[in-house]
């Protein structure tokens, strides 16, 4: 059992006929992952990788009835027309790996989400891997560095805004003997389709995952409310969170570094309010991603 | 992009918003204004709090509006910077004064509109009178109940907003005149990253008063955008008085190797960032430019494990700017890469970067971010001792 995505989920990938996307495509495959169909507007017909190309997402969904999932590898400015083709599509997870998509392409896209009950993850998420299956580009095609979970050996969930900072982390724990259930990159824009807080329920009821690792940094407030969705939470399990932004708060006020949604503005925000919320609901703070994995070590049966 | 007030409030009297009888006029053309009787005299920069600054100025009289508008030439923004131009507006007499923000929620996720009924100066010791009100940005609102009489503003401000793919939306105050609602000052911010969507922005010139970029911040940003494949100096710090040039990956790992720097006592000559597959040539541009900095002691070439961007090809880009750099007698280069073909790149980091040039040191992805850190310390540590030795 995983969440997010599971070995029934089926992909189409909306951009196969581009490098980026085409790139993801084999990595994914590499992973395990069931890709049915590829969408580029105007290139229906062709095949890449040995994957069927259709013009809309709605023609590869009616030639594929169990396409589960979409993965989207359009440059920003046509990331909102490509969202919009499977949720009128009817597919109920939709995962977007640009940066740089404008808020109110990514606003308008959740509220319509929001209508047809779909989840999207994204923008700028680097995607998820799960001993299964995977999406988007986590691991850059390779898997070694990986040390999955399965029925007999629970592991830890990771979930971070930054891809390359989760994918750091998988390394470090497989190197300690710690195995992954779950690898999530949520993005790290001021808004985002699926937050820590949303993935957390799942992770909580998930047998495979034993305990739950937040790698966060300063700006919005994605942080504060995993506090309170684990304070609220009936079932509980360790939770270890690492948050940046030594540096990031030197910086003035409604300056962004790093991610476009590391902002400090006001007193909203910052590392220490996050800290200090997630303390209070009983959250191990690690004071570096080494200390995460001492952390776990003292929590997890390995 | 901020706006400032005047640009603001040109884009909501375009909606069909009140706003005061004004103009924009500069410092070097004050011999020609004529001023209204009593009037308004704002600074035009870009931050909060102008009044507590003294940059914004009721003048009761003619005689005085000169003296006040001299008196403000010899002023600067609150950051030190200088600014060339002034609102000067008629005085504008009220009943109520409002506040009322559009802006997107990041906890709800969804367009919201702040609206308090006590607006005017100080509103951040008022917050507690702000309510908040979700909205579409898929249909513009049809109903206020919060305040009904407000709906024609909000309707034009939502028009303001999304047509203009802002991500804040600000008056205040609003206040309320004979002639209705009128907006006595505005804060906008528009999207950069919906540039693509409006070529008219190119023509709006930024005024005096934002946070200036440094000549070499604009040279990052030139590298960044000069072609459309990830980033390479889109955002760059410069700190004077640091020793050690920054070249990081992956925004996540950046903010981690910069809390590392501060936390080891090296000190930072600069701070920037390429990530998402850039080609070779922006990282060899962007490698030169950090390379470049006044006295640098040594390199930190630092980022995750990468996902999707090929080290070969950017670890080349950063050897080409190195060798292209007035760097050499062995500065120590720590570099700590992994992600796809990271082996194949370090073999040809070795081969390439001559070591009487560069004391180079390469790390894979099974050593911690922080150690690269670590490393560099030790191995400056390491040079100055034999220094002293000498």
């Amino acid at each position: 059992m995983a969440v997010l995505i599971d070995e029934t989920t089926v992909y189409v990938i909306q951009g196969l006929t581009g490098k980026e996307g085409q790139r993801a495509a084999e990595w994914m495959k590499n992973g395990g992952a069931k890709i049915a169909a590829g969408v580029t507007p105007g290139k229906g017909g062709q095949t890449v990788l040995n994957i069927p190309i259709y013009n809309t997402v709605a023609e590869a969904v009616a030639a594929h009835p169990e396409i589960s999932a979409s993965s989207i590898y359009a440059p920003p400015q046509f990331v909102k027309e490509a969202a919009v083709e499977s949720l009128e599509a009817g597919v109920p997870f939709i995962h977007i790996i640009a940066e740089n998509v404008p808020t109110r392409d990514i606003v308008e896209i959740l509220e319509r989400a929001q209508t047809s009950g779909t989840r999207v993850l994204g923008p700028s998420s680097v995607g998820v891997a799960c001993p299964t299956s995977v999406v988007g580009s986590l691991g850059g095609g390779t898997f070694d560095g990986f040390y999955f979970a399965d029925d007999q050996h629970p592991g830890v969930a990771v979930i971070s805004k930054s891809g390359g900072m989760a994918n750091t982390l998988v390394h470090v724990l497989s190197a300690a003997g710690i195995r992954q259930s779950t690898v999530i990159g949520i993005g790290g824009d001021r808004v985002v389709g699926t937050t820590y807080a949303d993935i957390l329920p799942d992770l909580l009821e998930d047998d495979q995952t034993q305990a739950i690792v937040i790698l966060g940094e300063i700006g919005g407030s994605y942080e504060e409310d995993v506090a309170s969705a684990v304070t609220a939470a009936q079932h509980k399990k360790p939770v270890v969170a690492y948050i940046s932004g030594i540096f990031a708060e030197t910086l003035p006020k409604g300056v962004s570094f790093g991610h476009a949604g590391a902002i400090v503005d006001a007193e909203v925000g910052t590392r220490k309010s996050k800290i200090e919320a997630l303390s209070a609901a009983g959250v191990i703070i690690a004071s570096d991603p080494q200390d995460i994995v001492k952390q776990l070590e003292n929590i997890v049966q390995l | 992009m901020l706006l400032t007030e005047y640009e603001g409030k040109q884009l909501l009297a375009t909606a069909g918003l009140q706003i005061p009888k004004g103009q924009l006029v500069s410092f070097d053309v004050l011999e020609e204004i004529s001023f209204p009787d009593k009037c308004m005299i704002k600074a035009q920069v870009l931050h909060g709090n102008r009044a507590l600054n003294g940059l914004v100025k009721k003048a009761e009289s003619r005689a005085e509006a000169k003296s006040l508008v001299a008196e403000m030439a010899t002023k600067t923004d609150r950051y030190g910077e200088p600014f060339t131009d002034l609102l000067i507006e008629e005085v504008t007499t009220f009943s109520s004064q409002w506040y009322v923000a559009l802006r997107y929620d990041t906890k709800r996720r969804r367009l919201v509109c702040d609206v308090s009924a006590e607006g005017g100066m100080g509103m951040d010791d008022r917050g507690g009178s702000i309510q908040t009100i979700e909205l579409s940005v898929l249909t513009a609102p049809v109903s206020f109940d919060t305040f009904p009489s407000l709906l024609p503003v909000i309707q034009k401000m939502w028009q303001v907003f999304i047509l203009n793919d802002a991500v804040l939306v600000e008056i205040n105050p609003l206040v309320e005149t004979a002639e209705g609602f009128v907006c006595l000052d505005a804060k906008i911010e528009l999207e950069d990253a919906a540039r693509f969507r409006h070529p008219e922005w190119k023509t709006i010139s930024r005024a005096a008063g934002e946070k200036k970029r440094s000549k070499l911040e604009k040279k990052a940003l030139a590298i960044s955008r000069s072609d459309y494949q990830g980033v390479a100096g889109e955002s760059f710090f410069e700190f004077p008085g640091g020793t050690i040039g920054v070249l990081a990956s992956g925004g996540g790992a950046s903010a981690l190797v910069m809390d590392g720097l501060l936390q080891s006592g090296l000190r930072p000559a600069n701070y920037t960032e390429y990530s998402g597959n850039p080609k070779k040539e922006k990282v060899a541009e962007l490698t030169k430019l950090v390379a470049s900095l006044d006295n640098l002691e040594g390199m930190l070439v630092v980022g995750s494990t990468a996902n999707f961007t090929d080290i070969y090809e950017t670890l080349s880009g950063v050897v080409e700017g190195l060798l292209a750099s007035p760097l050499g007698n062995q500065t120590p280069v720590v570099i700590r890469r992994g992600g796809p073909r990271w082996q194949e790149a370090f073999e040809m980091v070795q081969e390439r970067l001559p070591k009487e040039r560069f004391d180079v040191h390469l790390l894979g992805p099974d050593v911690p971010i922080l150690d690269s850190v670590i490393v560099l310390r030790d191995v400056l540590q390491k040079k100055q001792n034999n220094k002293g030795r000498w």
